[in-house]
This record gives structure tokens, sequence and C-alpha cells, in this order.
């Protein structure tokens, strides 16, 4: 196993004198050439991660390791790792060409040196034809493409960016998703975003790492942390909407398994033993569908129908419980009529009732 | 649930032809749409569109230059905002950063002059029924996103306006939070029986929780419709574009009387034409593109298909992933089930089958605008 | 974030300090030497039998008397009266003009590139040209030798300030809480007089006694525009100059250490916004 490219060990940053845990000893391994995002709401000490990598803030304890060295010690400017800001900072009095030099005249590179970089950047980026346009006139996306070529002309070995989507109107930013994934593979740097948008991570990142009060909840490729959320916070982050998740416990009656939680049952399809104690139950609102049978997993009465284009959320009221799944839009729905719903017992996940991690059961002949 | 333009029951707000322009842009032209008392209305539309100009207009921030602003009944386009009975929450809230939450939501009474302790009781049923106690005595600057954004609404609601403007009012916040203000507002309005009128640029928001969506595009009213129907049949290309993601393919395709089939040149695809767009196209003959949205196209084994090309690429997007696929000189971009990608390989042949050919839509090329028989 | 300064560096402020400060010390010293001890040569830095008789001659023009110098002609009290009202009124007048001016024209101008040559294009002649224009002007129309027309150019002449370091405050606050307020019920006066004036408060403070330097310290319009009734602290400093004894270097030192007292007060009040200051007009993300 080859050494990890940025290493981040039990790195800590307090803020008033210790009251406030801003990165809660956190350990990252990320590897030359791969894609992470940190995912979590505001406040989660996502940014403050960031910032430390780049070496704008101090950690209060912890080491951060670029190729084996530690680079704590070393100042923002000379760690070789670039940082494309939220709301961009191009200067905004020159030219395209000159806000992509900026890095390198400051380093003092010759003239020629300096112009062959920004071309290449320049191109590499689609800006060949606006170079000398000055910043004012450019749209969002261009902007944002000038705050990502100014870094990427000093050839930074890790490059990090913060909330890079969401400046961005809608058709930017699909365009712009698309020329980030292109660039990941062009020039094989090794990438860190920063985001809150969960579709975000998932489409830009080959690892997610899901912060939640400074901790690192889980770091997983993007296409098991999907299926395979190791904690409820994960679960409840990721998916739009995101899994259902229901607290409650096991019974078996008349030899069928079932999953209760105050008035709302949920028969598990098949018999044995039950696991004792408090489990949650995570449902996919995909695993959901509107039942045609006679008899129904589940029944219960409509609450909401939301629209979304290809698909319709449709909130269900189960007792007191709800439950969201997600409907293909030709299925007829009104808010107020009964409905029965069946379940696709395959993508079922469950919690610890306490623990909030997820835990392999076996029930009702299945193992979940 | 009321049909927005219907004439028998009196809408809130009436926009007459409004005109507006700054200096020499033109801002608003021949803007024109109800709201009837009641409802969720949604202005949608891209940065630029003219929604905050139209909000605004409504406030009294600005006069209309030509047409009429009719609230309640009344022409109130020269008004001054404090003459209306209208509410508005700013994308960036606009809370007095110099008062604390108490003092924010009960301004508009303080300047009513009304009692205090009339004033007390009002801030405190709307400050529990928006679970904000806890922050009364806050500034603005120690409150979160969610709750600075129910001070706002707190401010509005105290006054019971006939008409609430929301400007972005979500734009600010964290995605997962987004998602659930956007329900509470909607339960509110519900709830309550509030009548608001909500301008954003995310058309997740308006199908989620409008009543009608109003699509507006360079100060123009391109479409009135429930958001269901702006998504099925959107009035021009650029509506088909802006509402929907992954984005709609579009297509140039010409009709040949002869086989009775509608040719993509760029892709070398023939097809026969859907029986909803027989007529138009039948008529047309030339200069249209076919849309077809990318959930309504599957990827299958190439050897059987009728349309060829190569994967080129496949972006993830949670449990759905866009598969692209180029096809001669065109690309298909196909919604598939995560689960799928796996099996896949990129540069790999792959065939694209189209379904639900009933939603297929036609746009004219020149005008834009959708065919419809 | 501390920076330690090299050697060089500590030398080199060490010398700029000294530059600075020693026009200070110099005259502070002054300020207390006898009379036999201002022209001294070689210069006598501190006086070996300090004294205040200087101040005191300020207020009493016959207390130099006693060195055997004749007195002057008349006392300070007018001068430094005059100051404090030509400064004070100019001062509130050129914030409170400056003020509305910045709001008409942040919230309700046209954004016309030219704004801010327009409003700076009134302080782009140097005082000297147009000094004496200014005095046949004011003679024609009655004016010269009155605090009213003195006051009327302080207030002319530092509009463009006032109005200039207003509007960039009044910039930075979002249009919309203003707007908030309209809609809750405030008419736009009102809007503005309970919003957008309590935020910009800093601000305000911070312009207004800028304001206050500039005419306090101000020398050129005030020596050509008074005569008789008219008198300000640095028209009554040139006037220390006796046929018999030259020029009363001690009195005018104790004059100006009296007049630097308000500045040295404001200075320091406002020393953090000055940094501000320095780059007003320039344009933000």
């Amino acid at each position: 196993m080859s050494r990890p490219k940025l290493e981040l060990v039990k790195l800590r940053k307090e803020y008033s004198d210790g009251t406030v845990i801003a990165v809660d000893d956190i350990d990252l391994a990320i590897e030359a050439g791969e894609t992470v995002a940190l995912l979590g709401s505001s406040g989660c000490g996502k940014s403050t991660t960031l910032n430390m990598i780049v070496g704008l803030e101090n950690p209060t304890g912890g080491d951060i390791q670029i190729d084996g060295a530690t680079v704590v010690t070393t100042p923002a400017g000379k760690r070789n790792v670039g940082l494309v800001f939220q709301d961009y900072a191009v200067f905004t009095h020159m030219t395209v060409r000159k806000n992509l030099a900026f890095g390198l005249e400051i380093r003092g590179k010759y003239v020629l040196e300096t112009n062959r970089a920004v071309e290449e950047v320049a191109e590499l980026l689609n800006l060949s034809d606006k170079l000398d346009v000055s910043v004012k006139e450019l749209g969002g996306s261009e902007l944002q493409r000038v705050a990502i070529g100014r870094t990427l002309v000093t050839k930074p070995e890790i490059l990090l960016l913060d909330e890079p989507l969401s400046n961005l109107e809608a058709e930017a930013r699909l365009a712009m998703r698309r020329e980030l994934r292109r660039l990941q593979s062009e020039i094989g740097l090794t990438i860190i975003y920063v985001t809150h948008d969960q579709v975000e991570a998932l489409s830009l990142a080959d690892r997610i790492a899901v912060m939640n009060c400074g901790r690192i909840l889980q770091v997983e490729d993007t296409s098991t942390i999907f299926d395979k959320p190791d904690h409820t916070f994960v679960a409840g982050f990721l998916g739009s909407p995101p899994m259902n998740l229901l607290r409650g416990k096991f019974a078996a009656e008349s030899g069928e398994v079932s999953f209760q939680k105050d008035s709302f049952t949920l028969p598990m399809g098949g018999s044995g033993a039950t696991p004792a104690g408090f489990y949650t139950v995570g449902i996919r609102p995909e695993a959901l569908s509107v039942s045609s049978a006679d008899t129904p997993a589940i029944i219960g009465r409509i609450n909401n129908v939301e629209p979304r284009g290809p698909e319709t959320v449709v909130t269900v009221s189960v007792g007191y419980e709800t439950l969201t799944l997600v409907a293909p839009p030709t299925d007829v729905l009104h808010t107020g009529d009964p409905v029965g719903l069946d379940i696709d017992y395959e993508s079922l996940v469950f919690f610890g009732g306490d623990s909030n991690r997820r835990e392999e059961l076996a029930v009702a002949g299945r193992i979940f | 649930m009321v049909d927005t333009q219907s004439a028998t029951v009196s809408p809130v707000l009436h926009m007459e032809s409004i005109n507006k322009s700054f200096r020499s842009t033109k801002a608003l032209s021949g803007v024109d749409f109800m709201v009837p008392e009641a409802s969720l209305t949604v202005i949608l539309g891209p940065a630029g569109a003219g929604k905050t100009t139209t909000l605004r207009m409504i406030a009294g921030l600005e006069k209309p230059e030509a047409g009429r602003v009719i609230l309640g009944g009344e022409d109130v386009g020269q008004w001054e905002p404090r003459e209306r009975n209208v509410a508005m929450i700013f994308d960036n809230l606009a809370l007095y950063p110099n008062k604390n939450g108490y003092e924010n939501i009960a301004s508009p009474l303080v300047i009513m002059k009304e009692k205090p302790e009339h004033i007390r009781e009002r801030v405190d049923t709307i400050a529990k029924t928006l679970q904000i106690t806890h922050v009364l005595g806050r500034l603005p600057k120690t409150m979160s996103g969610g709750e600075k954004q129910r001070v706002a609404l707190g401010r509005a609601l105290i006054r019971k306006p006939q008409l609430f403007l929301l400007d972005e009012p979500l734009s600010s916040l964290d995605a997962k939070l987004r998602i659930e203000l956007r329900a509470e507002l909607r339960r509110m309005q519900r709830d309550h029986g509030f009548t608001f009128l909500m301008a954003t640029p995310d058309y997740h928001e308006a199908l989620a929780i409008a009543d009608t969506v109003i699509m507006l595009n360079h100060g123009k009213v391109v479409q009135v419709d429930k958001p269901q129907v702006i998504y099925d049949t959107p009035a021009d290309r650029e509506t088909a574009i802006f509402v929907g993601a992954p984005q709609i393919n579009l297509l140039e395709s010409v009709f040949v009387a002869d086989t009775e089939e509608l040719v993509i040149e760029s892709a070398g695809v023939r097809v026969a034409p859907p029986e909803q767009l027989a007529e138009v196209v039948k008529r047309k003959g030339e200069g249209f593109e076919l849309g077809i949205r990318p959930e309504n196209l599957i990827l299958t084994d190439v050897d059987s298909a009728a349309i060829k090309g190569t994967l080129v690429d496949i972006e993830p997007l949670g449990p759905k992933s866009v598969a692209t696929v180029s096809v001669k000189d065109a690309e298909f971009r196909v919604l598939i089930d995560s689960k799928d990608v796996a099996a896949l390989e990129l540069g790999q042949p792959i065939g694209v089958e189209m379904i639900n050919v009933q939603r297929m839509l036609a746009f004219d090329i020149a005008t834009g605008l959708r065919m419809q028989s | 974030m501390e920076k330690k300064l090299s050697p060089l560096q500590t030398v080199i402020m060490g010398v700029a300090l000294i530059v600075v400060l020693f026009p200070v010390f110099w005259i502070l010293m002054t300020a207390i030497k006898p009379p036999t001890d201002w022209n001294a040569s070689p210069a006598i830095w501190i006086p070996s039998e300090p004294t205040f008789v200087n101040f005191q001659t300020l207020f009493d023009p016959d207390a130099l008397g006693k060195y055997g110098v004749g007195g002057v002609s008349q006392p300070a009290t007018k001068a430094v009266l005059g100051s404090i009202l030509a400064t004070f009124v100019s001062t509130a007048l050129s914030v409170i003009i400056g003020l509305f001016s910045a709001i008409g024209i942040s919230r309700y101008g046209n954004n016309s590139k030219a704004t801010p040559l327009i409003i700076l294009s009134g302080r782009m002649f140097p005082p000297a040209a147009i000094a004496v224009p200014f005095v046949i002007i004011f003679s024609n129309i009655g004016l010269i030798d009155s605090y009213i027309g003195l006051i009327a150019i302080y207030v002319a002449v530092t509009l463009p300030f006032s109005t200039w370091m207003l509007k960039s405050f009044v910039e930075d606050l979002p249009r919309e809480i203003e707007e908030a307020a309209m809609i809750d019920g405030r008419s736009k006066l009102a809007a503005h007089l309970t919003v957008t004036i309590p935020l910009i408060k800093g601000g305000l403070f911070a312009t207004t006694m800028f304001i206050f330097i500039l005419n306090w310290s101000e020398f050129m319009f005030a020596l050509v525009l008074s005569y008789t009734d008219v008198s300000t602290i640095p028209v009554q400093l040139a006037k220390y100059v006796t046929a018999t004894a030259g020029t009363l270097y001690g009195v005018q030192a104790a004059l100006a250490v009296l007049a630097m007292i308000p500045l040295v007060i404001v200075g320091y009040l406002i020393q953090g916004h000055l940094a501000r200051g320095m780059t007003f007009g320039a344009i933000k993300q």
C-alpha cells in the first residue's frame, strides 16, 4: 500500500480557549489522484479543516502530512496546495490573463514561462478566447474557471475547493460538474471538495467523508456510502429525499416477525427469532412503492404530493409516523387518499437503537 | 383547487400588462398574471429574468411605467410601500442588525403605534407558532440561518398582510435546511390560508411546493400552469431546458413524407412519429427539434437497438446516474439506475431505446415555441 | 498576527518616528521657553528655566513685559472662540448636508460613472487658486470679514469629502434593510432617519471628526477672508510678530500647543477609522 498523498492525523482545532471544538481529532488518509468530498452542514467543521490543510489556520493539535512529511510548520504559500474560494476572489480590476499570471508573477517567474503556463491553463479551462477580457465582464461559471485557473498555474499537488458549485445557477452547475470531472481525469490532481450539498458530493467525488460536529462519521466510496450508510446521521443526510428512519423494536406474533414503532407496524415477511432491544430501521424512499395488491404490506394516508418532473415525492402518514416515497409521475395520487405500500426488503438497513451505527442482522430469514 | 385565471373569484393580485425599464434595459414587458387567495404561487426564472423587479413592484419599491398593479381590487401602482398591505421577505432577510428578535418582529406594530401589551401578545403567539421563542432576546448575528428566516417570516406575519412576497427566501441556506424549510413554508401557507408569491431560480423548489408556477424569462411571462404541466408541456425550448435535470435532449429533426418517419440527421436515427406529434410534424415538415427527457430513454444491448452509439460519460447523482451516449454527431443523455453502472464501461458500444413516446415534445427552431396541434 | 521587525526595519521605523515627532517636541519645548531662549544660537533643546509666560500672554497681552518685550496687540481669546464657532458650525453643516447627499446619491442616484468625478471636483482646485476670486465675490456681496462667509466656504470646500466618505458607509449597508422598514410602514424619510443613520453611526462619527480636523486647521481662507471681526487660531498665530522682538515664537508655540489638543484627542478617537479611510472609494467585489 503506497503512502497516502495527504494525511490528517488526530487533527484538532479549538476556539475560545477550548470551549468551542471545531474539529475533533479527525483522521483521514487521501490517496494521490483521488477526489474526496467533505460533506456536512454549516458549522460541522469542514471549512475549518480545509483552512488548516491550506495553512490559513493553525491546528490546536494533531498533524497534517503531505507525502509523509509534516507541513504544519510550513507557511501557507509553500505547501503546494491550491485553494479555490467559495466566492472566487478574483481580482476585479484585471484581465483574465493577469489574474491567471498573478500567482506566478509573485513567485518571480520569467515572463516567457509565465505566459506559457497561463496559455496552457487557459486552454485546459476553455478560457483561451477570453484571456484579454476584463474579469468584470464575465459570468458566474467563467469567473469560477478563472479562480480555478489561478490556482492551477502554480501547479499545486493538491487542489482544495470550497463549495465549488454553490454560487452557480442550475445550468452552469451541470456544466461545471462535467468540467471538474474532466479536469480530474485529465490532470490527475488530488482534489478535496467541501460542500453541504449531497448531490454535489455524489456527482464529483470518488469517496465521501461525512462530517458532523467536528467529527468524520463515515468515509466511503461514493457508490457504497449511499447503499450502506454506517450511521443514522449519514443515512439521513444523503439522498433526496433522505432515508426514512424509524426507531423501534422487533416483535413476533404467532410466528410472524414485524418491526414496530408505537402504532406503526412493518411486517418483515418471515418468521423466526427476533433480536432484542431498540433498533432504527432505514427505509429508502425508492424502496417503497404504491401497491395495487389487496393486502399491501403497509397501509396509510397520503399527506403530501410533491411533483418533481420525472418522479413524484409522496409523503404518507402511517399511524403517527410519516414515510416518504418516490413514485412515477403517472401514478394518480391525491392528498387525503388512503394508499397501500409495497416494500423492497432487500434494501432495508438497520442501525443500533442507541449506537446509531449500522448493524448486520439476521431476521425473518434474511440478512440485512 | 381554484383555477388560477378564473374570473369568478377575485384574485388578491392582478398584474396587468406591466412594463418597466431601467435606463436602457427593458426589465419587464407585458407582464400579466393573477394570484388567487390562499395559494402558493411561484415565479420561476433564471437570474436576470425580472423576478425581483416584479416583486419589488408589487411591494411598491418600484413603480410601473405602463400597466396596473391591482392589489385587493385597487390600483396601487403609485402607492408608497407603507400604504399597501403587503409583506416582503428579501433574499438577504434584511433583519435590523441592531435590534433583537423581539424588536424585529414587533417593528411593524411599533410603527403603527400599537399598545405595548398588544404587541407583546402578538409577538409571543407568532414566536410560539414559528418555534423561535428562544431567539427573541438575541441579535440576528447570533442566529442560525433557519432562525433568521423564521424571524423574517414572523415580522411579515405579524401584520396579517393580504399578500406575502418572498424573494428567494431559502437561497442562503444549506441544501438540507432548504428542503426542510420549504416544506415548512408550504405547511404554514396551507394551514393558515396565507397568500404567498415566491420568486426562485430553483425549479425543484417551484415544482415541490407551488400551486401555480409563473415561468418568467427575459422580462416576459412565458407560461402560467400547474408545476407538473410546466414540466410535461413547457411552452418553449428555454423553459424545457430550464425545468428538468438532467437536461432535456433536443435533436433537430425533419419529417419525411414518403416513409412517414421522423429523421434525426445528426444521429442517423429514424423513428415513427408518436401520435400526439403526428399532425404537427407532418404540417411543419422541417425546421423543428424533438425534445426527449432523459428518463424517457433506456440503455439496451447494442445489437438489437434502433439507436446504436458509444457510451462516453457516466455521471453519478445518487440513486440515479446520467449516461451520455454518442451517436454519430449527436449525444443522448439517458437516466439510469446507479445499480446498473457497475456493469457498464466507458467507450463501450451501447444501444438507446425510446420509451414513453407519448411524452415526446417538438419545438419550432425559429420561434423556440413548443409545437402543438 | 504579529510580525517581528527585522533590525533594519526597526531602524527605519525609529528614524521615521523621530522625523515626525521632532516638530511636535520642538513646539512643546518652545512653548515653555522664556523669550531669551527662543532664538538662541546654538539652539536650546530644553529650557533651563521653563516658564508659562507664553501661555499667559495669550490671554494677558502684557505678560511678556517682565522680559522686556513689548506686548502683543490682542489676547487670543477671540481667535479661540472664533475657531470654535467656525469649526463646529461648518463641520455640523458639512456633515448633515453630506449625509443627505450621500443617501440621495447612493440610494436614489443613477449610478453614473461620472458621479465620483462630480462629487470630488469641488476639491480639485487648490485653495490658493480660488482664494482671491472668493475675496472679490464676498466683498461684493458683503460677506467679507464675517463668520457666515467663512463658514460657507468651509462647508463648500469640505462637502466633497463628507459626501464621499458617507456615501461609502451608506453603500455598505444593504438597501433592503431600509426597504424592509418602508414595507413595515415607514415613509422614505422616516426609514432613513430611523434605520440608515443609526446603522452608520461609526462612519458618521469618523467623518465628523475628519471634517473637524480639516476645518480647525484651515488657514488660507481664514486669512484672506478675515480683517477685524473674524479671527481664527491659524490666523492669530500669524499675528505674533512685533516690530521690536520679531516673531514671538514662544507665544506662537503656546497657541499651537493649545490648538493641537483637540486634534490629538480627535485623532486618537478615530485612528481605526482613518486606516479604513485610506481605501475610500476602492471598488469592492
